[in-house]
């Protein structure tokens, strides 16, 4: 069944054929959300609740752009409206008074899933790309972690193929150099180079 | 854009390998000389590299989504079209009053109508009015739904009102709406239930248009329908099926031997046209 078949499907409430898109979507979605968050678990729940808006809204998808296009439109959103709601929770405090030794002691072993995911790599990038423009940070994401190509880019984030180039250049640097300033994880740091772009 | 922007650009495009071969001739000049922009690619390479490196999703991830999917369709099935508000059975009665009395009208009138203008309608004089009330209540309904081989129940026949209301032709062929709503209304022996209203037609099923849309209540396995499930909620299921009159007579002379009892649909939440290409079969088991 193509994708115009089970979306014409989808719009009349047929769940089985949304799944098939699901499934076709579910793990791009997922790494945009682990990138942008940084946690397994939170990428989990902006996953499922990509899925639930797109599926609330299905009717409202014109096919103006590609499924996909449009999915990715919707997670680039709550990506950002998580960061957004996650920064301005008030941070962790550690636990200082008389009474800690009767706290109980909260299970932190990971899963299997979060050792491999919650790595110090994953971590790095996920905060690195707190640290860019919102606009950045969504062209990133739109590209090196959803794949999408430079016109689906464009029509997810309504302007012309020009822009999304010139615009993910310079988001791309600005990624550098937050990378480079937090560490050592770029090639360029061992050999100590690296400055902003070429010289030319 | 400087000529340091440029190749910026060019080296960023170059790892989506979106470069022309004229951009690409020309970068590749430029990073023979250049290590600053060479080294940039490099990073550039990396990083995407990192960023588009597989997350393996979750175990229990697909179905997670489903389940949520799966509540969510649950919620979307809404009540039915909100049924044209009734008036409280005493202010129709009292409404009925009125309009016999109007027509009634000689010798009656201006005793009656000092008392209604007043708003002080008497038990007495309310319980006397009631039944021939009803009975044009019911005959009115029974109009709406004329052809549907109901029968009208008869109130008291010798109130002159009943008359009027029953006996007038033209009565006969009003149709007033919120007549199918009137439960007073007795169904012919061997007239399918018409609880149609009972059905709630999912929020997703509403914007579409058949040709024809028909409820099959009851129980028994269900036959093989064809067609297209549109969705199940309970024990209720959705089929579009085919426009065609043999495929309809087929389908519901075997959900018939079935043991189940088929009726017209004619809850809301559907547009019926007769041209439409499909039909919808609801099955609704007991």
């Amino acid at each position: 069944m193509d994708e115009k078949h089970m979306l014409a499907r989808a719009r009349r409430g047929d769940l089985a054929a949304f799944e098939q898109l699901v499934r076709q979507n579910e793990k791009r979605v997922y790494a945009v959300a682990l990138r942008s968050s940084g946690s397994p678990e939170d990428a989990a729940d902006i996953t499922q609740e990509v899925f639930l808006r797109a599926w609330r809204s299905i009717e409202d998808f014109r096919g103006d752009s590609g499924f996909s296009t449009w999915l990715f439109r919707i997670a680039m959103n709550l990506c950002v409206d998580f960061a957004r709601h996650k920064r301005a929770q008030p941070q962790f405090q550690p636990l200082t008074g008389e009474d800690d030794a009767e706290r109980p002691i909260p299970d932190l072993a990971p899963t299997p899933e979060e050792r491999l995911e919650n790595n110090e790599l994953g971590r790095e990038l996920a905060e690195a790309l707190g640290e860019v423009s919102e606009e950045h940070r969504r062209i990133v994401l739109l590209r090196d972690v959803s794949g999408l190509s430079y016109t689906e880019i464009a029509e997810a984030l309504e302007i012309s193929e020009g822009t999304v180039k010139s615009r993910l250049s310079r988001a791309r640097i600005a990624l550098r150099t937050v990378l480079q300033k937090r560490g050592n994880l770029l090639p360029s740091a061992s050999s100590n180079e690296g400055k902003g772009g070429g010289s030319a | 854009m400087s000529d340091e922007e440029y190749f910026e650009q060019l080296c960023s495009n170059s790892i989506d390998g979106t470069l022309t071969d004229a951009e690409r001739q020309k970068l590749e000049a430029h990073l023979a000389e250049c290590t600053s922009c060479a080294t940039l690619r490099q990073d550039l390479m990396w990083m995407q590299s990192a960023f588009s490196a597989e997350a393996e999703p979750p175990e229990g991830l697909h179905e997670g989504i489903m389940q949520r999917l799966e509540q969510e369709s649950r919620l979307r099935v809404v009540q039915p079209e909100k049924p044209v508000r009734r008036m409280p059975a005493i202010t129709m009665v009292v409404a009925a009053a009125v309009v016999v009395l109007a027509v009634l009208g000689g010798g009656l009138m201006p005793k009656f109508f000092s008392t209604v203008g007043t708003g002080a309608v008497s038990a007495s004089t309310a319980e006397a009015i009631a039944p021939a009330a009803t009975d044009m209540s019911r005959a009115a309904a029974g109009d709406g739904v004329q052809g549907a081989g109901r029968s009208i129940e008869q109130g008291d026949a010798s109130s002159p009102n009943a008359d009027v209301a029953s006996g007038a032709p033209e009565a006969q062929q009003r149709s007033e709406s919120g007549a199918q709503e009137d439960m007073a209304i007795e169904l012919e022996p061997g007239t399918a239930q018409r609880n149609a209203s009972m059905i709630e037609m999912p929020e997703s099923m509403r914007a579409m248009t058949v040709a024809h849309c028909y409820l099959a209540q009851g129980g028994g396995e269900l036959p093989d329908i064809g067609g297209e499930l549109l969705g199940t909620d309970g024990d209720t299921s959705w089929f579009l099926l085919e426009n065609s009159l043999s495929a309809i007579q087929d389908t519901l002379g075997a959900i018939e031997q079935a043991g189940y009892t088929v009726s017209v649909y004619d809850g809301a939440g559907i547009t019926i046209d007769s041209k439409a290409t499909s039909w919808m079969l609801i099955v609704s088991a007991d």
